[in-house]
């Protein structure tokens, strides 16, 4: 297993938002993380990139933990944030190249790969911008090609889908199976669940800080069999069962 | 619409007040003290050499007083909401301008003052000026701020372009053409036209702003480029969160992030070579400190007070550079990048070196330039050198660690 999250226990305060959550990515799998506003995606998201400690449980990439080898640790992993986050004095050429810098990357293979991403989101004319001046779908567009230079053996990606236009989308959806079929593995949260539910290979089901439920979209539908025949339909009918509690 | 005007100045002050205890802390009451005293010296040895023959001054000085009517603004502490809750009371706004005027005209006049009496010893020397006609120069100047501050609440009104230009060109023109009669012919006949001004610019106000309305849009955003100043120099004592530096690119200066070596451990050296240069908030911050620092030294002399005011200014350069570790510690990628935190403040205290390297080499050479002998100059090579090592290898790492 890639990633191997088992028991965590964890939460922003001494509260914890988290209670026991155990999943695992396999490489060259896709996992959708889904849930509703509050559930603890982003929270577990936040956990797996290090911004949060752990209080109970361990989150393991490839064999190594944060407390073991931060760096190693760190080296594997790529993110996308849901909301574009830029170095304000950086251009788009500096992104890219202190992105380069901070993972030790050969600056002549990253960019022959970043002027391939560049070209795919339509950026290569815009080196020299600065992007926090871009449109929100234009700098995600940034957070992407910055997450795909990066040869990373796990990508977090969170609610990609809102704000990128179709054909981004389409884009990020090839990139995500090529990088797959390269063997690397993405663990990705959203609420566009028709998408969700046609790439995902697997999905882990979050509610109120608890796995609900995992596995294949088949095993799902398997266990609920009354929900329905969509995710959209599993996944509103366990809003509705929140309802009734 | 009165008791607003009085509840937002309370408020106002109540703020400005905060950010003034912060601006006078304790570094800043020391260096203010070396930066008074080293003015004071250098005028007053200044004055000595003054003959009175020496008529450009006069002309300087009208110049200066000219100059430094521009120094206050009026307070209308006009707010982005008011567009919509005072509309209604549009009729009303011109108490409440008022009031703006009279809070700020008891400020601004304060300034004057003091203006003309730092001119004061000058023009009694060359100008041969009497007691009573300093005094009726110190009225003209009132008058005639009088008169501009009456100019700006009339323009918060929607004029015609001939009308604004009038504004100004009556206040303007007029007080260049009144301080020259006043200091070369007559300070009397130059009282008259300034009180005549003032009565002016008031009379043809009551006469405009009924027949117009307020200009709302440009008075919020001219209001609010009047506080952003205000902000501006409280920020280069403290942090202001209405103050966001803003970032230029600075395209000439590329050629200096040739020198940051490109490797994954200074990777973090990238980002803050570039943040340092582009973003106008610690830049402008080190840039200020180091030419008031370097014209302070070149004035002070070549004594113990210079060498102590340059260790004081190399220690608040180092010291509000501090926060610059900090500013990226809300993008989420400085923490995800595989690079730990030792080797981040080990790339910050390097830019910190070499920043307060930079300044301290400026400081040298105005030392130098201020008649120091080469061996003052070595003994504040050596202070600057231990104090910059202290300052990096000790201080940054005891706060930021």
């Amino acid at each position: 297993m890639a990633l191997t999250v088992s028991h965590l226990v964890g939460g922003y305060s001494q509260i914890p938002v988290l209670k026991d959550i155990s999943f695992d990515v396999a490489p060259g799998e896709l996992v959708g993380l889904i849930g509703l506003n509050g559930a603890g995606k982003s929270t577990t998201i936040n956990h797996i990139i290090g911004l949060l400690t752990p209080m109970k449980g361990t989150i393991t990439l490839n064999g190594v933990t944060l407390a073991s080898d931060a760096q190693a640790y760190k080296q594997q992993l790529a993110y996308i944030p849901e909301t574009p986050v830029l170095y304000e004095e950086l251009t788009l050429k500096e992104h890219l190249e202190m992105t380069m810098l901070a993972y030790g990357l050969d600056q002549k293979q990253a960019w022959e790969r970043a002027h391939q991403l560049l070209t795919i989101f339509r950026l290569d004319n815009k080196l020299d911008w600065f992007p926090a001046n871009f449109s929100k779908g234009m700098k995600q567009k940034v957070m992407i090609v910055c997450a795909f230079i990066t040869n990373a053996k796990l990508y977090i990606i969170d609610e990609p889908f809102l704000g990128l236009d179709p054909l981004a989308v389409h884009d990020l959806l090839q990139l995500i199976s090529e990088v797959k079929q390269a063997g690397a593995s993405v663990l990705m949260s959203t609420h566009v669940l028709d998408t969700a539910e046609k790439f995902c290979d697997r999905f882990v089901l979050l509610h109120a800080g608890e796995i609900q439920t995992q596995g294949t979209f088949d095993e799902i539908k398997t266990n609920y069999p009354d929900a329905g025949d969509s995710l959209n339909d599993i996944y509103l009918s366990l809003t509705g069962v929140t309802r009734n509690e | 619409m009165n008791e607003l005007y009085q509840k937002r100045l309370s408020r106002h002050l109540r703020q400005m007040l905060r950010y003034l205890r912060l601006v006078f802390n304790d570094h800043f009451v020391i260096a203010l003290m070396f930066f008074v005293g080293g003015l004071g010296l250098a005028y007053s040895s200044w004055l000595k050499t003054v003959t009175p023959h020496e008529t450009w001054i006069v002309v300087v000085v009208g110049l200066i007083l000219w100059l430094c009517l521009g120094i206050g603004r009026v307070a209308t502490l006009l707010e982005p909401a008011d567009v919509v809750f005072l509309l209604p009371r549009e009729h009303d706004l011109h108490g409440y301008l008022v009031k703006a005027w009279r809070y700020s005209w008891w400020l601004a006049q304060a300034v004057q003052v003091i203006v003309v009496g730092l001119t004061v010893p000058v023009l009694m020397l060359v100008d041969q000026l009497s007691g009573a006609s300093l005094i009726a120069l110190l009225v003209t100047q009132l008058a005639l701020k009088d008169s501009q501050l009456t100019g700006y609440v009339t323009r918060l009104y929607r004029l015609t372009g001939t009308q604004r230009r009038w504004i100004q060109l009556s206040n303007w023109g007029g007080a260049l053409i009144i301080l020259a009669l006043s200091l070369l012919l007559s300070p009397w006949l130059g009282l008259l036209l300034a009180v005549a001004l003032a009565a002016g610019q008031r009379w043809w106000q009551t006469r405009v702003w009924p027949m117009t309305v307020v200009a709302w849009r440009d008075d919020i955003k001219l209001e609010a480029n009047r506080m952003l100043g205000i902000y501006r120099f409280f920020n280069l004592f403290t942090d202001v969160p209405m103050v966001q530096g803003t970032v230029k690119r600075r395209r000439y200066l590329d050629w200096v992030f040739n020198w940051v070596p490109k490797k994954q451990q200074h990777a973090f050296s990238y980002l803050f070579a570039r943040g340092m240069i582009r973003g106008t908030e610690f830049s402008g911050l080190v840039a200020r400190l180091t030419v008031i620092g370097a014209v302070l030294l070149y004035f002070i002399g070549h004594g113990w007070l210079a060498i102590g005011l340059d260790v004081i200014f190399i220690y608040l350069i180092g010291f509000q550079l501090l926060p610059f570790f900090k500013r990226y510690d809300n993008i989420v990628f400085t923490h995800i990048y595989p690079i730990d935190f030792k080797q981040r403040l080990k790339n910050f205290q390097r830019l910190l070196a070499i920043i307060l390297s930079v300044t301290g080499i400026v400081f040298l050479i105005a030392f130098w330039l201020s008649n120091a002998s080469l061996v003052q100059v070595g003994i504040l090579l050596v202070i600057n050198v231990i104090e910059i090592y202290l300052l990096v290898a000790w201080y940054a790492k005891l706060r930021l660690g």
